[in-house]
């Protein structure tokens, strides 16, 4: 059964060649931003034929521009899913999965005593934020420009796990991650009303108009309500849509 | 013998005539020569060319640049200080287990960037091994400064410059060292007007070397010394942001980089390497 599932899909791709598809041994390329990357172990832990890759969404999306092949493109907000769709590398129709939001988050016992996110334009504060161009930097910005809070930045960080991966060490004392990654790592949140508003949604695509049926399977999965991905997304804290 | 006047070979031992050399040989090594300039074609060929002034002119990238020149030759600075000694330790001394010693030296030549700039945190972070006593006796942190950045680039440069030099104090030998020695010279009037002398062309070299390795360095900067404007922005990390953000300027600062390193190459290869 599943050699005749393979060899069917082999001849789809052989079809399909010129739509970049990733899938010409059966297999699925899914491309997820980096604050997925929990989730996706979960969900594809077992399916071998499942290949995720992980980086911030607008990377993922300059790769795929650039000739990356893959199946499935996931992106943490609309902007680069946009860019994605406008670019041509992304024929399938996106839809949004789950949505997140940015805490303010500080190593475990916060040792910079960080109250609130006025406490981010504190000079002696080593502070990071992601950098503009990744999602969750497009937030983080948004977020303190309109609560008219200047941080003072140390480091813009490429994509949200490089960040937290210096909080959780830290080598930072405060930073803007998403509620999902700062509870994955252990870190310490402090309220931050400011944010509660700002949220990003994540979007799923196939990567060719006419998917193969186990790409369409994939996005299904995170689609459908009560699938095995939908329900990963929540256990792991991600907000309905 | 590595002396700047060039011996001249006596003709028994020039190089055998093209045609002797086995035909697929050639073809391979053509191919060879292919692959290693096709990228360079590829970047060319997009070249932004009648934008490029403007590109090159933006604050972004003229802050980029500075902060990478301070960065490279600060790190080419550390490299000489601390190379130098290191390879005289490792050329003239009788060491213990001096295989593992120069693996040592020479590891960061093939550590992924990333995990040197991992190792470094964990060694010189604010939490790190030693950098926790460097912040709670002197309140120095080296992440996310520019110093940072000068650690992380001369992590990854000393041994080009190290492996350089070593190699030109073993070739160079110590018998005009000990001729000067017995003549009544003194270990540093030996050092500076003896040996350094007959090493210049080694130590010209690992000094472009290692800048050149400095100046590209990319992944060891991001991960010890973070990402930030005028601080430790460096065009690598500015050519990375921008291949998201606008790729033709991406393309562009690539093209300095690798003109820089071009140049540096060239200009090695004429006037101080033996050929």
């Amino acid at each position: 059964m599943a050699s005749a599932v393979a060899s069917v899909s082999m001849l789809a791709a052989g079809c399909s060649s010129t739509a970049g598809s990733g899938a010409e041994d059966g297999g699925v390329v899914v491309m997820a931003a980096s604050s997925l990357t929990e989730v996706m172990e979960t969900v594809f832990e077992g399916r071998e034929s499942v290949t995720p890759l992980f980086a911030a969404s607008s990377t993922l999306v300059a790769q795929l521009v650039a000739g990356a092949e893959a199946d499935v493109l996931i992106t943490a907000n609309a902007a680069t899913m946009d860019r994605a769709v406008a670019e041509g590398s992304v024929r399938g129709e996106p839809v949004l999965i789950a949505v997140n939001t940015l805490v303010l988050a500080t190593p475990a016992g916060n040792p910079g005593d960080v109250t609130g996110l006025a406490d981010l334009s504190r000079r002696s504060l080593l502070v990071g934020l992601c950098a503009a161009e990744v999602p969750c930097g497009s937030l983080a910005q948004q977020a303190l420009s309109e609560a008219s809070v200047t941080p003072s930045v140390d480091t813009l960080e490429p994509n949200v796990r490089a960040l937290t991966t210096k909080i959780s060490l830290g080598e930072l004392d405060a930073g803007l991650v998403y509620a999902t990654d700062a509870s994955t790592a252990g870190l310490a949140t402090v309220d931050a009303p400011e944010l509660h508003d700002h949220r990003n949604g994540y979007y799923v695509a196939s990567v060719s108009a006419e998917p193969a049926p186990e790409v369409q399977a994939v996005i299904d999965d995170f689609t459908g309500l009560g699938s095995t991905g939908a329900e990963a997304l929540y256990a792991y804290g991600f907000g309905r849509p | 013998m590595s002396s700047p006047t060039r011996v001249r070979a006596d003709p028994g031992t020039e190089p055998r005539p093209a045609s002797r050399l086995p035909v697929p040989l050639t073809w391979v090594g053509f191919l060879a020569l292919g692959l290693l300039l096709l990228p360079i074609v590829g970047l060319l060929q997009r070249a932004p060319w009648s934008a490029l002034p403007s590109i090159l002119g933006e604050s972004e990238v003229l802050e980029a640049l500075r902060v990478s020149l301070i960065v490279s030759l600060a790190a080419t600075a550390a490299c000489i200080v601390l190379g130098l000694p290191l390879a005289f330790v490792l050329a003239r001394r009788r060491l213990r287990f001096p295989r593992i010693i120069r693996a040592v030296v020479m590891l960061p030549m093939v550590l992924p960037p990333v995990v040197a700039g991992t190792a470094l945190l964990f060694a010189l972070g604010r939490r790190g091994l030693v950098g926790q006593w460097l912040d709670s006796w002197f309140g120095v942190s080296l992440p996310f400064t520019t110093a940072g950045s000068v650690v992380a680039a001369a992590f990854v440069a000393l041994p080009f410059f190290v492996v350089t030099v070593e190699a030109a104090l073993r070739q160079a030998g110590d018998e005009l060292d000990e001729a000067a020695a017995t003549l009544g010279a003194g270990a540093w009037a030996t050092l500076a007007h003896v040996t350094l002398p007959t090493i210049r062309p080694a130590l010209a070299a690992g000094t472009a070397l290692a800048w050149a390795r400095a100046l590209g360095e990319f992944g060891a900067t991001l991960t010890f010394a973070g990402n930030f404007p005028g601080r430790t922005r460096t065009l690598p990390l500015e050519t990375y942001l921008a291949l998201e953000r606008n790729p033709e300027a991406a393309v562009a600062i690539s093209l300095v980089l690798m003109a820089v390193a071009l140049a540096v190459l060239v200009t090695l290869r004429d006037r101080w390497m033996p050929r």
